[in-house]
């Protein structure tokens, strides 16, 4: 048959090609030996790497913590006049709170207010 | 399976993958050792693992044949960024003495050549198969195809050789044994 020889004249050909070709095969340790070093060598920079992404983190939290002990109190802060007391004063204007006792915020008909006061029947 | 034993299935299989390397790198020798080692090296590094779904001699070729596809187009790019020429994917034949060796190099690199210009597909398959004796659907697996589509790459990669083997007249050639009763295509 056309197709068996083909086959067979293929299989020698192949053979014959393999056979050069596995002579011609580096050996096998230098070729596992140099894929050993350039895995060491590609370990290396990840590992320079991690190094100075921790170094830099620890360096920028070092410097945060310095400013942050370093910058001194603003005056206001001194006085009791922070920031949350101004806002209270300036929010509320001096109008009493819902819930204040004497306010009139939820205050029912009878006067009662929402402080446990029982309404009288 | 651990390092040992990695070890040596790979260094049992060592000149079956270099043979295989060099089919996925056009022949070329440099090539096929440089991806050898990036494979050994994706293996050792754990990038590559076998997960014992196929045979271990499939998986390694289906790894060598990725590998070599990716590096061919790393080389691309580079040889676009750099405008260089690459050199010859074919190497030269070696020094021989005897005549029937000079003979059967030059068959043997004319038959190189006729393999390195048959397309990619089929160039595979046929060397799966008969270079590395594995079966259509064990070389299907390799390749990451149907067996099927293997088939039709098997079939028409085997006419197209032989075509291109009679076109460099090397059917002819005595050094190698044929059936005389056979015919001989046009």
């Amino acid at each position: 048959m056309n197709q068996d020889w083909n086959e067979q004249r293929l299989n020698q050909l192949f053979r014959d090609l393999r056979h050069e070709d596995e002579r011609q095969a580096p050996p096998f340790p230098r070729t596992w030996t140099a894929a050993l070093a350039r895995t060491l060598l590609a370990q290396r920079p990840r590992g320079v790497a991690r190094f100075a992404l921790v170094g830099g983190m620890a360096c920028a939290l070092v410097v945060v913590v310095a400013g942050l002990l370093a910058v001194p109190p603003r005056e206001s802060d001194q006085n009791g006049i922070g920031p949350a007391s101004v806002f209270s004063q300036v929010a509320w204007g001096g109008a009493s709170f819902p819930f204040q006792r004497g306010g009139a915020g939820l205050a029912g008909p009878g006067g009662a207010s929402a402080q446990g006061e029982r309404i009288a029947p | 399976m651990d390092d040992a034993e990695l070890r040596a299935q790979l260094e049992l299989l060592h000149p079956d993958s270099y043979g295989w390397a060099l089919s996925c790198c056009a022949r070329d020798h440099d090539e096929a050792e440089e991806v050898l080692q990036i494979v050994y090296l994706k293996i050792l590094a754990g990038r590559a693992q076998f997960d014992g779904r196929a045979l271990f001699k499939t998986w390694l070729f289906s790894v060598i044949r990725r590998t070599a596809i990716d590096e061919w187009r790393r080389r691309v790019v580079r040889r676009l960024a750099l405008m260089s020429h690459g050199k010859s994917g074919v190497h030269a034949a070696r020094e021989e003495t005897a005549d029937e060796m000079v003979e059967r190099s030059q068959i043997r690199a004319m038959f190189c050549r006729a393999l390195v210009a048959l397309p990619k597909r089929q160039r595979e398959v046929l060397q799966l198969v008969f270079y590395h004796d594995l079966s259509l659907q064990e070389a299907a697996d390799a390749m990451g195809v149907s067996v099927g589509s293997a088939r039709t790459h098997y079939d028409r990669g085997k006419t197209r050789l032989r075509r291109s083997m009679q076109a460099l007249g090397v059917d002819d050639e005595p050094g190698l044994e044929r059936t005389k009763t056979e015919p001989t295509l046009p």
